[in-house]
């Protein structure tokens, strides 16, 4: 009778097993079913984590999480080695990137507040909204009001999106506008207003995956705009185009 | 490491600094015990290890 460890059985559901002893293992399974069923067990638990996890491998590290404990001087060395290399490749390339100045920080943050309002909202059923489009001039007087500068509500129509309605959200710098829209399906999408914090400038359209949430924002003078929704960025991009094009006629 | 990562057992134990054997046998003490609580398994069915 073939033997199987623990180990065996956890190298084989691994693939990491030389094909001769594959062969052992499979043989032994075929003959004891609870063994067969506790390596399917684990396989089962590996597609599980792959499912549950895969998302946040692509996430970055935490800053907090990269300051490593003090280990033994040779590690010491090498970390200070690096660091140097580090700080010397990135005074090299800064020249490279002209939106480094000031503009990535708060643009991510704009991004991820909008998606954040935006997964917040968007599932709501029966207030979705603070004030419903059927009040759109009141909705968009009073966040006019509210956010300092004469706003406009795009119109999607033509692209199937009609206005839902608007609120008032707090953001980071102060108010925050919020708009939302829905196609025929259901599908919503929203548009986040923000003023921002320093000299008034312009940034290209920027695209930022955050989860499920698609989101394109830009910064335009005072204020920041992201457009959030759960769809391809293709079709994102689409509506942002329109939406930048009617804010800027 | 090894389930979401995909390393291999010495990818896992150059990374923690660690013997290969004591990868391997964290993993299967550490997935029997996922296996059991995603089962429900009271007290845990005793595992036989034939040397």
């Amino acid at each position: 009778m073939t033997s199987l460890t623990d180990s065996d059985l956890h190298a084989y559901v691994d693939g990491v097993m030389p094909e001769a002893d594959r062969a052992r293992v499979e043989a032994h399974l075929a003959g004891h079913p609870e063994d067969a069923e506790r390596a399917r067990s684990y396989r089962d638990i590996g597609v599980a984590l792959h499912a549950g996890f895969d998302a946040v491998l692509d996430e970055e590290i935490p800053q907090r999480l990269l300051a490593r404990p003090e280990r033994p001087w040779r590690r010491f060395g090498v970390a200070a080695g690096l660091i140097l290399v580090g700080a010397l490749a990135g005074w090299f390339v800064r020249g490279y990137f002209p939106g480094a100045n000031g503009v990535v920080g708060p643009g991510v943050d704009l991004a991820r507040q909008a998606a954040l309002a935006h997964a917040v909202f968007t599932p709501e059923v029966r207030h979705p909204v603070e004030v419903a489009a059927d009040q759109e001039d009141h909705l968009v007087r009073w966040l006019s009001r509210k956010m300092g500068t004469k706003l406009t509500c795009p119109k999607l129509g033509s692209l199937g999106y009609e206005l839902v309605g608007g609120r008032l959200l707090s953001g980071p710098n102060g108010p925050v506008a919020h708009f939302m829209f829905q196609d025929a399906r259901g599908a919503r999408l929203t548009l986040y207003v923000s003023t921002q914090r320093g000299e008034p400038r312009e940034t290209a359209f920027r695209f930022s995956q955050e989860g499920k949430v698609a989101v394109f924002y830009w910064i335009d003078g005072r204020y920041g705009y992201a457009l959030s929704g759960e769809i391809g960025r293709e079709a994102l991009l689409t509506v942002a185009i329109s939406v930048y094009k009617q804010l800027n006629p | 490491m090894v389930s979401i990562e995909d390393m291999t057992y010495e990818e896992v134990s150059r990374a923690l600094d660690i013997p290969t054997g004591t990868v391997m046998s964290r993993l299967s003490r550490g997935r029997e015990r996922l296996r059991q609580a995603l089962n429900g398994v009271q007290g845990g069915a005793p595992l036989k290890v034939v040397k």
